[in-house]
């Protein structure tokens, strides 16, 4: 699968892969959670390329995530991933589906077939439409890194290289519209929970108990997972003084938190293995905890 | 330049990249007089995949899509529905 997702990103096909994420290595856990492949969904084909990721934590969110995919896919011409996890996938809640439903009809070029070079971009870096076999634009699609009418470059470094940085441009150039995160008291919080995926039920509870408790605890829930939302997640958690990152990982998404703030001696990971989600409670004593390290156990 | 060169090949692609002495080339001829006497080209698609063999395609002018290491198949399987008005 690792293969077809580089070649969709090389040939900028849009497509929306669903991973439900398992407990693993190999066949691992087959019927228990985990949030294991949040790098592998960024890194897991070769060579260099983005695409975008999504995070759903309850039944709404897959609706309404799946439905975004398909329409970042069709307009960065990109895979997206909807990544969730065993949990979420198995919950049963009440679903509310809008009146008008935003679709993305894939745009078709404005440019007629016999001046039209499939593969050359526009300033936005994004390309002229779509065009369908059999159309008359007579299409060469490949595999191979190519030059603007779609012919093999890849012993010509410069065509090839601007290649490889439009594809990743695109949308690291674009990630300020990626962004899709939620906040919940982070204003005044002095402990930030950071989430994704289904840990973001428990967090929110666990937030919640602390709040009645009196302890300044917010919430920031990443629901696009990729790009990495640097700017948002850096000055939301800028002015806090502890910031938590539970992941059913051993701590993947807590470097990228890491990576964005200026004194990551103030977060931690709070990773839980072995299947089970946190408990809001688990969460609610890290946010109480002087000695956080002292209750990290992988 | 041959006219069944001058109205089928892929100008961009040219010059072809076959060896002196490849069959390839017989190969892509021979191709063309067959697209030629049924006279299909417009409801023509090319599959290719890995292979000094797949880079026949690339050097006709029509819709050609290249896929991965023993896919081809499989690729023309999802094209056939898709454009199953075509012959």
């Amino acid at each position: 699968m690792q293969e077809d997702i580089g070649y969709a990103a090389e040939t900028e096909t849009p497509c929306v892969i669903i991973n439900v994420m398992r407990g693993g290595p190999s066949t691992g856990q087959p019927t228990l959670s985990a949030q294991q492949d949040v790098l592998q969904a960024k890194y897991g084909s070769h060579g260099d390329y983005e695409l975008n990721v999504l995070c759903p934590s309850s039944v709404q969110e897959i609706f309404e995530l799946t439905l975004r995919a398909f329409n970042l896919a069709e307009k960065y011409r990109v895979p997206a991933i909807v990544l969730s996890d065993e949990i979420v996938i198995h919950t049963r809640e009440k679903l509310r589906i809008p009146f008008n439903i935003d679709v993305r009809e894939r745009l078709k070029p404005k440019t007629p077939p016999e001046t039209y070079k499939p593969y050359k971009a526009l300033p936005s870096g994004l390309l002229d439409g779509m065009p369908t076999f059999g159309e008359g634009y007579r299409m060469l699609v490949d595999g191979q890194l190519h030059n603007e009418e779609g012919n093999r470059a890849g012993s010509d470094p410069i065509v090839s290289g601007k290649l490889v940085q439009r594809l990743c441009r695109k949308i690291t150039d674009h990630a300020a519209e990626l962004v899709d995160v939620e906040t919940l008291y982070t204003d005044d919080a002095h402990t930030i929970v950071v989430v994704y995926g289904s840990v973001a039920r428990s967090a929110l509870s666990a937030v919640k108990m602390a709040r009645q408790e009196g302890l300044k605890a917010g919430l920031l829930k990443i629901k696009i997972l990729w790009p990495f939302p640097d700017q948002v997640v850096r000055k939301t958690i800028q002015n806090a003084r502890k910031v938590i990152v539970p992941e059913m990982n051993v701590g993947k998404i807590f470097r990228e938190v890491q990576r964005v703030h200026n004194n990551s001696r103030q977060i931690f990971s709070l990773p839980k293995l072995g299947g089970m989600l946190h408990t809001s409670g688990e969460i609610l004593e890290a946010i109480k905890s002087e000695h956080l390290e002292e209750l990290i156990t992988v | 330049m041959n006219p069944l060169a001058e109205k089928y090949l892929r100008k961009s692609a040219l010059p072809t990249i076959f060896c002196p002495g490849c069959g390839h080339g017989t190969v892509l001829n021979a191709f063309l007089r067959a697209v030629d006497d049924l006279d299909i080209i417009a409801r023509l698609a090319l599959v290719r995949g890995i292979g000094c063999s797949s880079w026949t395609p690339v050097f006709i002018n029509t819709d050609v899509i290249h896929s991965l290491h023993g896919r081809a198949i499989a690729v023309a399987t999802g094209l056939k529905p898709h454009r199953w008005w075509a012959a």
